[in-house]
């Protein structure tokens, strides 16, 4: 195992000794910080270790370099982004920017994001988004940072964020509350750490071993077959016969009478963006990087964290449980697409136009709308060449429009 | 097309490999090899069932394959079902429009 890799591990083992329960969440909290600007938002209810969690993780990765904003206190954009020196401007009319302490630090902390006002929130989108931050006509370049976020989503005085902004984030996770023993254990960790887990947490990597670490990440090649299946799964959430993208209905009213109305598609109501697809590929390339390999089972693990704050499902009871069963769905349409065999046949037909193969794969395309759409690329082809005719396309077929 | 997805498509061959000959297409299932007809195709196919071709030798389908077989039989059995009802409903309005048509007669040809 290389350094950088051994250092990870001991970050994930220091937090671990200091945050109990929540496992699997830490360990992908941990794995999202190896790629660049790397977002991470923990939702929790009251209590649970959010803050502390976020703490922890930055103080492993940027020791006291780091600046967290709250959304429970009042946060002026001074604060956030810059604000004017005002001695430059009374002596010799310039206006020059004093850039904030959080746009500079390399660790970022949101508290209670959902209670931060609109106008910081706008701010630190854009920061998000294009990598710079803009106060007073000038603009200043945001260098690789690590944010971690947090808020509870029931909390009463919660402003609407904007989707994109979310969408920001690469992973969204979820903290449940204490068992009976770990209860027992955290009291334990408070004792050893003087009621301050957060004070006792090392830095573990220095900023530039982390960006060594995350250009390493980016080298790594992921395998076609782990893309493939990065890729089918996100489509899966995506597609619709009756384009929900553009669509003023939304599920369930859309799919009234669809042919894929038991299918995943059917139980999504606003798909994830492609951002989802990039994000998995980090995080299995941070997996295979870390851990040698990465395989399906831990790709299906990590979409649990990719997709909750990105897309938004029909009949909500629990998003977290909703989002798992329907990951569960994913595991055996992967396992049906691999008996179908049809990846080889529509890598055959591609090759050539062949009447009793196109049979086949229309049979297919009737139960994996996903299959379906590479189909009908190739239907416009054949029709155009004249191997096809209109009347017998899965367009005429389905009534897909 | 796009690089990737022809990489994609190859590992999926790699992985699943498939046979085409003729009209027909085959792929060994691991630990299940399949009856080879008198021709020298393998006979597992759906199409036995949907394009009613005589079965040669043992037939085998795979497990989505007999998910779709199973669903279209429970929905047939549901259509059999909705189609009774309505059979039995039928038949009462039926038995109900005779009682009446026969009654109606009674009145106009015995009562006058």
């Amino acid at each position: 195992m290389g350094g950088y890799q051994a250092k990870v591990k001991q970050l994930k083992d220091e937090v671990k000794a200091r945050f109990v329960g929540n496992e699997e969440v830490l360990d992908v909290v941990v794995l999202n910080q190896l790629h660049r600007r790397a977002a991470s938002l923990i939702r929790a209810p009251r209590g649970v270790g959010k803050s502390t969690l976020m703490l922890l993780v930055l103080k492993g990765l940027c020791g006291e370099d780091l600046v967290v904003v709250s959304g429970a206190s009042e946060v002026k954009r001074g604060e956030v982004i810059g604000r004017l020196h005002i001695p430059s401007l009374e002596k010799d009319g310039v206006e020059r920017v004093l850039w904030a302490a959080f746009a500079k630090a390399r660790g970022k902390g949101l508290d209670e994001v959902n209670r931060l006002n609109p106008y910081t929130t706008a701010n630190i989108h854009h920061m998000m988004q294009f990598g710079e931050v803009w106060a007073y006509g000038q603009r200043a370049r945001v260098e690789d940072y690590v944010i971690v976020a947090n808020e509870n989503p029931g909390d009463p005085t919660t402003f609407a964020h904007p989707p994109p902004f979310y969408d920001r984030f690469d992973v969204c996770v979820f903290l449940k509350s204490l068992t009976l023993s770990e209860k027992f254990r955290l009291q334990t960790l408070l004792d050893r750490h003087s009621g301050n887990l957060v004070d006792s947490m090392p830095q573990v990597l220095s900023f530039d071993e982390l960006q060594e670490a995350r250009r390493e990440v980016d080298e790594v090649e992921l395998n076609p077959d782990l893309a493939g299946l990065i890729n089918t799964l996100t489509r899966d959430f995506q597609a619709c016969i009756r384009n929900k993208e553009q669509s003023e209905l939304k599920p369930p009213v859309l799919c009234d009478g669809c042919h894929f109305i038991r299918d995943v598609c059917g139980h999504v109501k606003e798909p994830p963006s492609e951002r989802a697809g990039v994000v998995l590929t980090e995080l299995a390339k941070a997996t295979a990087w870390l851990e040698g390999k990465c395989d399906v089972d831990t790709v299906l693990k990590m979409a649990l964290w990719v997709l909750p704050h990105r897309m938004s499902v029909v009949r909500v009871r629990n998003l977290v449980e909703d989002l798992r069963e329907l990951l569960e769905r994913e595991r055996v349409k992967m396992m049906d697409r691999e008996s179908r065999r049809q990846w080889p046949i529509m890598n055959q037909l591609l090759k050539q136009f062949d009447r009793s193969l196109y049979q086949h794969a229309k049979e297919i395309a009737v139960e994996d709308i996903v299959f379906a759409e590479e189909l009908r690329k190739l239907e416009v082809r054949w029709l155009q060449e004249g191997k096809v005719k209109r009347e017998e396309t899965l367009e005429a077929v389905m009534e897909w429009r | 097309m796009e690089e990737r997805f022809k990489e994609f498509l190859d590992s999926q061959v790699k992985k699943t490999p498939v046979k085409v000959s003729g009209e027909h297409v085959a792929w060994d299932e691991p630990g299940q090899p399949l009856e080879v007809g008198g021709d020298g195709v393998p006979t597992g196919s759906i199409d036995v069932v949907y394009r009613e071709e005589e079965p040669v030798g043992t037939v085998t389908l795979s497990k989505s394959e007999v998910e779709l077989l199973r669903r279209q039989i429970t929905e047939l059995d549901q259509k059999l079902v909705n189609a009774s009802i309505a059979n039995k409903v039928l038949k009462v309005v039926a038995l109900t429009l005779s009682a009446l048509t026969l009654f109606l007669i009674y009145l106009h040809f015995f009562t006058a």
